[in-house]
């Protein structure tokens, strides 16, 4: 059965790329460049991953990936950033949304393929978060 | 404690002051004090000096008296033993002579007012008087107590006082005439002494206000008295005399005692001051014959020792003022020494506060930057990793694609646009590169403007031109304006430089600017007449979103930026390539709230200089 992805970036050729990509590997993929938009459109126990940046205008990465918890708490969320700060800072940003989250679920912008999709089926093949 | 040793430093002025006071007071206390205990027995002790010193002198008079009335004696025994009167001559032109001689001697010796010689029936046979003197020649003086003495007993006699007619008290001394031989008596030579000329060689008889004389003979006579001429003559015990010292019980006890040979002193008040008064004996051959007294108006005596103790206590106030004076002194240094020090201390600390706060200012300057160079750190990292995904992504993708032949999956319209997109991010890429290392220079001071004489409305143009393809690539709605200056703008500047802070504002406007316009214009300035401060603003005005206030007044700040897709490196930039060619910049949102504009000036050259430069 193939796997539903949703991606989220606010820069279209990333959205572009990245979607060529997992499509290139098999998998089902919906992308928005505005995080409202997708908000908005969002289907409920239908995604097996969500993909989100983090720095958006108009919506964070982590307001965005609570608003989606929300509505879905069981759907497998990953982030997909290219800053700088990574675990101390991020985590102290969820941490302050009452949030623990592993490290496996970053994904750091620019990435190989191969790299890509060996952290995404590891993601999604874990049982619980 | 703190507070306390201000309080102390505030105050010190008035503790010093005080100190000084209370030093002062308590000396001055002390001293007289001291001085009060001791004055009584230094006037004491002075008092008892005093009276010793006048009982020494009183007998020292006594015996200049009695050594005087030896010498009167034996002068007379001279003349009782010269070869006339032996011979039992007792007048004549010999005996004139030889008187006249001894007149004058014992005139040098002391005051006699008569000399003159008796013969053994007390007859006055020769005399020699004093002008002004009563004569006796002739006169039988066998009346006289002390002629009836010197003929019973043939011995020399001084007489107690006794009043002539004339009402002058006066002593006598008689010396009998014996003949060497026969031993039969003669006659007498004797002289008369005025008691009051006579003492008065001695000591004072006229003023009873400063130490005077009274001398008294064996029965009570005063012979002569300073105390008050009335009293000369008359009796001590006698009324006139007691009621004179209102009966004076030390005073009489005094006298009694003198008369029987006792010397003494007594200190006494009889109404007319207090009075210190020594007495002695005048003897000759140990018999006493006349007694005085020296008396002193002790006022006199303490009047001395308060000068005494007025020049001590002078010289004590005057040791102690000195050392009050070196000691307020000293004080003073200190006090001063204290505010010196104090004001060095404060000084000290106020410097030592300013390099702290200066410390603490670099210290935070140093935070600020560190943490700038942190955000720096993540925008960089950001904005730089961005554009690769897609260069990595796409080209690994379009790779796989050509190594697996999948022909079918690789159509030429995606082709193209993986093309595309690998060439517009390597762009962006590129343009970040340089924006970084521009800031680089700008910030490590090694950016230089390579500047060349150029006209300005060409530059602009050229820049309009390459936006207006970027807009048509873009199918953007933006429209962009350039209106040329009907003058010719001659700027010195650096032509890649400009181009590049012109190129970054429109890039900013286009960013922001979704359609409508952007316009470009140039004025030049002339409000001063002098052509080396003529300058020209450039403006770029646009129809978009405007800036946001929050942004506004940090907007050409490093990293400050509304867009998700910028560094906010672009318009630093331009304002330090505008800063460097000595010109502003400054940006406000449309007057009627839609888009903004930004302004910038340029120093222009002159035509005339372009000439003279070319010629």
């Amino acid at each position: 059965m193939t796997k539903r992805i949703l991606l989220i970036d606010d820069e279209p050729d990333i959205t572009f790329t990245i979607k060529d990509i997992l499509e290139d590997n098999g998998f089902q993929v919906e992308s928005f460049n505005d995080p409202i938009l997708a908000l908005n459109y969002y289907k409920v126990s239908f995604y097996d991953l969500v993909i989100l940046d983090i720095k958006m205008p108009n919506m964070d990465g982590f307001e965005l990936y609570t608003k989606i918890r929300e509505k879905d708490p069981k759907v497998k969320i990953c982030f997909f950033t290219a800053t700088a700060m990574f675990t101390d800072e991020i985590k102290k940003a969820l941490l302050a949304l009452g949030k623990t989250i592993n490290e496996d679920y970053f994904i750091q912008k620019p990435i190989r393929i191969e790299v890509l999709i060996k952290k995404i089926t590891l993601i999604m093949n874990k049982n619980k978060e | 404690m703190i507070y306390d040793r201000d309080f102390f430093f505030k105050k010190r002025k008035e503790i010093g002051l005080i100190s000084v006071v209370v030093i002062i007071i308590s000396s001055f206390s002390l001293f007289f004090y001291q001085q009060n205990i001791t004055e009584q027995n230094v006037k004491n002790s002075i008092f008892a000096q005093y009276k010793d010193r006048q009982i020494e002198s009183t007998q020292a008079i006594s015996e200049h008296i009695s050594s005087d009335l030896k010498l009167l004696k034996s002068i007379l025994q001279g003349i009782t033993d010269s070869s006339i009167l032996q011979q039992g001559l007792l007048y004549g032109e010999r005996i004139d002579k030889m008187m006249r001689e001894k007149f004058s001697e014992v005139n040098n010796v002391t005051k006699v007012d008569t000399i003159f010689i008796a013969d053994k029936d007390d007859i006055v046979s020769y005399e020699i008087v004093s002008e002004g003197t009563r004569r006796f020649i002739n006169i039988d003086l066998s009346f006289r107590e002390y002629i009836q003495e010197t003929k019973n007993t043939i011995r020399s006699t001084f007489s107690d006082g006794f009043k002539g007619i004339d009402n002058i008290e006066r002593i006598a001394l008689a010396v009998p005439i014996v003949n060497s031989s026969s031993r039969e008596f003669m006659g007498i030579v004797g002289v008369k002494i005025p008691t009051e000329s006579f003492f008065s060689l001695y000591g004072n008889i006229q003023d009873s206000n400063s130490q005077f004389l009274v001398v008294i003979d064996k029965k009570g006579t005063l012979l002569a008295s300073g105390a008050d001429k009335s009293l000369v003559g008359k009796n001590f015990f006698g009324e006139f005399v007691q009621n004179f010292t209102n009966h004076n019980p030390i005073l009489m006890n005094l006298t009694q005692n003198l008369l029987q040979g006792i010397p003494g002193y007594a200190i006494y008040d009889y109404g007319r001051g207090e009075r210190l008064t020594t007495n002695v004996p005048v003897s000759i051959q140990g018999k006493p014959l006349y007694f005085i007294q020296i008396v002193t108006p002790t006022t006199t005596i303490y009047s001395e020792i308060n000068n005494v103790l007025f020049e001590e206590k002078l010289a004590m106030f005057s040791l102690i003022g000195g050392i009050i004076v070196a000691i307020t002194a000293l004080i003073v240094v200190l006090i001063k020494w204290n505010s010196i020090l104090n004001n060095e201390v404060k000084k000290r600390t106020k410097e030592l506060q300013e390099s702290n706060r200066e410390i603490a200012l670099a210290n935070e300057e140093l935070k600020v930057h560190d943490k700038m160079q942190k955000e720096f750190i993540n925008v960089a990292a950001h904005e730089l990793r961005t554009p690769i995904m897609p260069i990595i992504g796409l080209s690994e993708l379009l790779y796989n694609k050509v190594l697996n032949k999948n022909e079918n999956s690789l159509k030429q319209e995606t082709l193209k646009e993986y093309l595309q997109t690998i060439v517009r991010n390597a762009y962006r890429l590129q343009k970040l590169v340089e924006d970084i290392l521009d800031v680089t220079k700008i910030e490590s001071r090694i950016f230089k403007l390579n500047t060349e004489l150029f006209e300005l409305n060409e530059v602009i143009s050229n820049v309009v031109t390459d936006f207006e393809n970027i807009i048509k690539n873009k199918n953007s709605k933006v429209q962009i304006l350039c209106e040329p200056n009907r003058n010719k703008i001659f700027v010195n500047a650096d032509k890649t430089r400009l181009t590049q802070a012109i190129s970054n504002i429109l890039d900013n406007s286009l960013k922001f600017t979704q359609e409508g316009f952007i316009i470009i214009t140039t004025r030049i300035t002339n409000k001063e007449k002098d052509d080396k401060h003529n300058k020209v603003i450039v403006i770029i005005k646009d129809s978009g979103i405007g800036i946001d206030n929050e942004i506004l007044p940090r907007l050409f700040t490093k990293f400050v930026t509304k867009s998700n897709q910028g560094t906010g490196l672009g318009l630093f930039i331009v304002k330090k390539i505008i800063e460097a060619h000595g010109g502003k910049i400054w940006a406000e949102n449309n007057s009627n709230g839609i888009g903004s504009t930004f302004y910038f000036t340029l120093p222009i050259v002159k035509t005339s200089e372009i000439v003279v430069d070319r010629g």
